[in-house]
């Protein structure tokens, strides 16, 4: 898998296009059957008191997640996080929502073990950050590195404004990044 | 606030005015104010455009003070669009300057003969109203930048456009906001059109030399209002997602839920929704130097409007909300940003409810008027509506009758009123909310509260598929309880979760009034305001069978989960069985 590595100066406005590509969605390897809170801590590196203080909504394949410990992630399981959200339905998203009633029947339920349980040692996850998780903690995330398949890496670097991404990703003399070619893409603070 | 004005603009000689005491409406504001006057004054059986309907404006009871995010302003009528009763609520100026004008409520009566422009201004020397017909067919921004030059920049005005002197069913009130700018509406129930059945096309307030209103105990105010605005600034809804992000926070979290209405409610995920999603939106208005956290009115601590400004940095609209980025984006999937700001931008000068056009212009894309997508397409369609073509007036007309129009089933409407960002299958509880309110499809009606307030009178199970009915009551009474207040219904993520934020609320009122005031009076206020309305939908011919979503919603299952509407018709009956 290849690397592209990218440093921009603090008060580059372009921080703002890398943050957002953590909201449209990216993934991660982590060993196989990790709890939602350990990929929180081990993959993504959130500190405990954030991911108890801060990450207040939880969604695992398009259901939203009340226990992050009983919540356990299969290979292509899709995980989004977010602080807490406004209006009702905000509300009612949060884990352990008082108001999880209204949304009973869309709601996280664990399943049993999945062909591939305990036969994987790495899995892929996909991840999405929003908001405030988004902006805390992305930096960290960027800098650790986010693998994206080769389009979404060539929309990605494009959206950074890097010209002719399709070649900063193929070195010469090969063939143009395919869709099925994975990217490790790391996004770090430029010494100053 | 111890005065009504009345306009009778039936009355021979011209609009009569009157000032009047509060009467019997002494000790309420807002909501409670407003649906209590239609309920005892209005017969139910009129008709919204004509002479037995009111329009009343008024201010909640903390509006005027030093209480933070006491701005809201609640309007009133029966709704031309539901045909039931309406409150309709707004952010913006009017309120403050309206309270302290000393004026519970402005209530405009009667019909006019001919086709009058009143203006009316307020200010402490009197009122005076002139038929000025330069006026006549001004878009809000237009006729704000007159009014500006008349009477300067501090006044607050109250303003229909072009959709409400057409008594469209969509049409909006607007209020301006700090910066002037013709930007919060009373958006919903076409309002609108009942301003512009009176004749009246403006009231401009002017508080210049009113003091702010004075509480009875004045230490003990500022003692609440300081724990108040602390409660306020430290919760990370109000001081964290919405300021930095706006209300447009919503669209990557529902969307991740499954449960933004997508090509007319056709699934519930949206695949462009990272191009329009709140953090694009607020990285790019600070890119083009516009402003992401801002207030709509002065007082606000929550701060959760902002600036959208154009490509080249101009001013273009305030930064639009979620329900009208789902309504205009995911709902007829389009997912240029720049598009749905236009048609804010468009809204907001024609005097347009965003999500009934956002609704409606789904079921043209779904009926193959335009393709869904077509982002020009849907900015022709508003400016037809401005321009009040025949294709302009069956938009404007509202979701409900342009699938009439287009012989469509899929009108998501309850009581004929869109129904706004969040797909009642995937959140069943909302699906509730939307059936059983008398407001028709509304999201703000059953709004979330501190538990405390939730446990009053018993406490049901949540885990439980009951639990969403007695949830769905008891949120739509608090809901309606602050509706009352002035304050906006963000203030309720705060109290949500911060018992001393929740009693600041109550110590506010307490100190503001010189009352003693509970949690159970704020829910006996609630039911109160709440049967009002229930009381006059019955008179005006409604049953159970309009508290019911669609039928259609029991049968489609929408995508990701495959779920469809569940909850029995016996329960939705018994949400208001108190």
């Amino acid at each position: 898998m290849r690397t592209i590595q990218i440093e921009l100066p603090r008060a580059d406005l372009r921080w703002g296009a890398a943050l957002g590509l953590l909201q449209a969605g990216f993934s991660m390897r982590a060993r196989a059957g990790i709890s939602a809170r350990a990929f929180m801590r081990e993959t993504l590196g959130f500190p405990d008191a954030y991911i108890e203080g801060a990450v207040s909504t939880v969604f695992i394949d398009d259901s939203p997640v009340d226990d992050i410990d009983a919540a356990r992630l299969a290979e292509g399981s899709r995980i989004a996080l977010s602080a807490a959200m406004p209006g009702l339905v905000g509300a009612v998203m949060r884990r352990h929502s008082p108001y999880a009633a209204l949304r009973e029947s869309i709601s996280y339920r664990e399943r049993t073990g999945g062909a591939d349980e305990g036969r994987l040692p790495e899995i892929r996850v996909g991840v999405k950050l929003f908001n405030s998780v988004m902006v805390d903690r992305g930096p960290e995330v960027l800098a650790r590195g986010i693998h994206l398949g080769g389009e979404k890496a060539i929309e990605a670097l494009q959206w950074l404004g890097i010209e002719d991404a399709a070649a900063t990703m193929a070195p010469a003399g090969t063939i143009a990044a395919k869709n099925d070619a994975e990217f490790l893409l790391r996004i770090c603070e430029a010494p100053s | 606030m111890d005065s009504i004005i009345r306009i009778d603009v039936s009355a021979a000689k011209g609009p009569k005015v009157t000032k009047e005491g509060v009467g019997s409406y002494a000790g309420i504001g807002g909501r409670a104010l407003t649906s209590a006057l239609i309920y005892k004054e209005v017969p139910a059986l009129c008709h919204p455009l004509g002479p037995e309907n009111k329009l009343v404006i008024a201010p909640g009871i903390l509006s005027g003070t030093a209480a933070g995010n006491s701005g809201r302003l609640s309007i009133g009528c029966k709704s031309p669009l539901t045909g039931g009763i309406k409150e309709s609520n707004a952010g913006g100026q009017a309120a403050q300057v309206m309270a302290r004008l000393g004026y519970a409520a402005i209530v405009l009566e009667g019909a006019p003969a001919g086709k009058p422009c009143y203006l009316v201004h307020i200010d402490k020397n009197g009122i005076k109203i002139e038929d000025d017909q330069s006026l006549k067919g001004l878009g809000n921004y237009a006729l704000i930048d007159i009014l500006k030059k008349r009477y300067g920049d501090k006044v607050a005005c109250i303003s229909i456009g072009q959709a409400g002197e057409m008594k469209l069913p969509s049409a909006s009130i607007a209020c301006t906001d700090m910066e002037m700018h013709p930007t919060r509406h009373a958006g919903r129930g076409g309002v609108g059109a009942v301003m512009g059945a009176k004749g009246v096309k403006a009231i401009v307030l002017d508080d210049e030399g009113c003091p702010m209103r004075t509480p009875k105990d004045p230490e003990k105010f500022k003692a609440a209002n300081k724990i108040w605005v602390e409660g306020l600034k430290k919760h990370p809804v109000t001081g964290g997602g919405l300021p930095s992000f706006g209300t447009n926070v919503l669209s990557n979290i529902i969307n991740e839920a499954g449960g933004l209405p997508t090509n007319n409610f056709r699934t519930g995920q949206f695949a462009g929704v990272s191009k329009v999603s709140g953090e694009t939106m607020a990285a790019l208005e600070t890119k083009r130097g516009g402003l992401a956290t801002h207030g709509c009115h002065r007082g606000c601590v929550i701060q959760c409007s902002g600036i959208y400004n154009d490509a080249q940095g101009n001013y273009l609209t305030k930064q639009p909300e979620y329900e009208t980025v789902w309504a205009h984006g995911a709902n007829c999937g389009i997912d240029d940003i720049d598009a749905i700001a236009r048609l804010d931008r468009l809204e907001d000068d024609i005097g347009l409810d965003t999500i009934e056009m956002g609704a409606a212009i789904g079921v043209a894309m779904e009926a193959g008027y335009l393709k869904f997508g077509d982002a020009e397409g849907a900015i022709r369609l508003i400016e037809e509506v401005g321009k009040g073509t025949p294709m302009g007036r069956i938009i404007g007309s509202g979701t409900g009758a342009t699938a009439k129009a287009f012989g469509i089933e899929r009108a998501p409407v309850v009581k004929n009123q869109a129904m706004p960002a969040y797909d009642p299958r995937a959140v069943m509880g909302m699906g509730v909310t939307y059936a059983t309110t008398p407001m028709g499809a509304d999201h703000t009606a059953g709004y979330a509260v501190t538990a405390n307030v939730l446990k009053v009178g018993g406490f049901v199970d949540p885990l439980k598929p009951e639990g969403q009915i007695e949830l769905s009551r008891n949120l739509q009474i608090a809901t309606a309880a602050i509706d009352s207040t002035g304050m906006c219904l963000f203030i309720a993520f705060a109290v949500l979760d911060q018992p001393e934020t929740f009693q600041a609320f109550i110590d506010l009122i307490n100190a503001f009034y010189g009352l003693a005031l509970t949690g159970d009076d704020v829910t006996a206020l609630g039911k109160s305001i709440l049967k009002n309305e229930r009381d006059f939908n019955k008179a005006a011919g409604f049953t159970k069978e309009d508290d019911r979503l669609p039928m259609y919603f029991r049968r489609e299952a929408i995508a990701p989960h495959n779920v469809t509407f569940q909850v029995k018709d016996e329960d939705l009956d018994k949400v208001f069985n108190w």
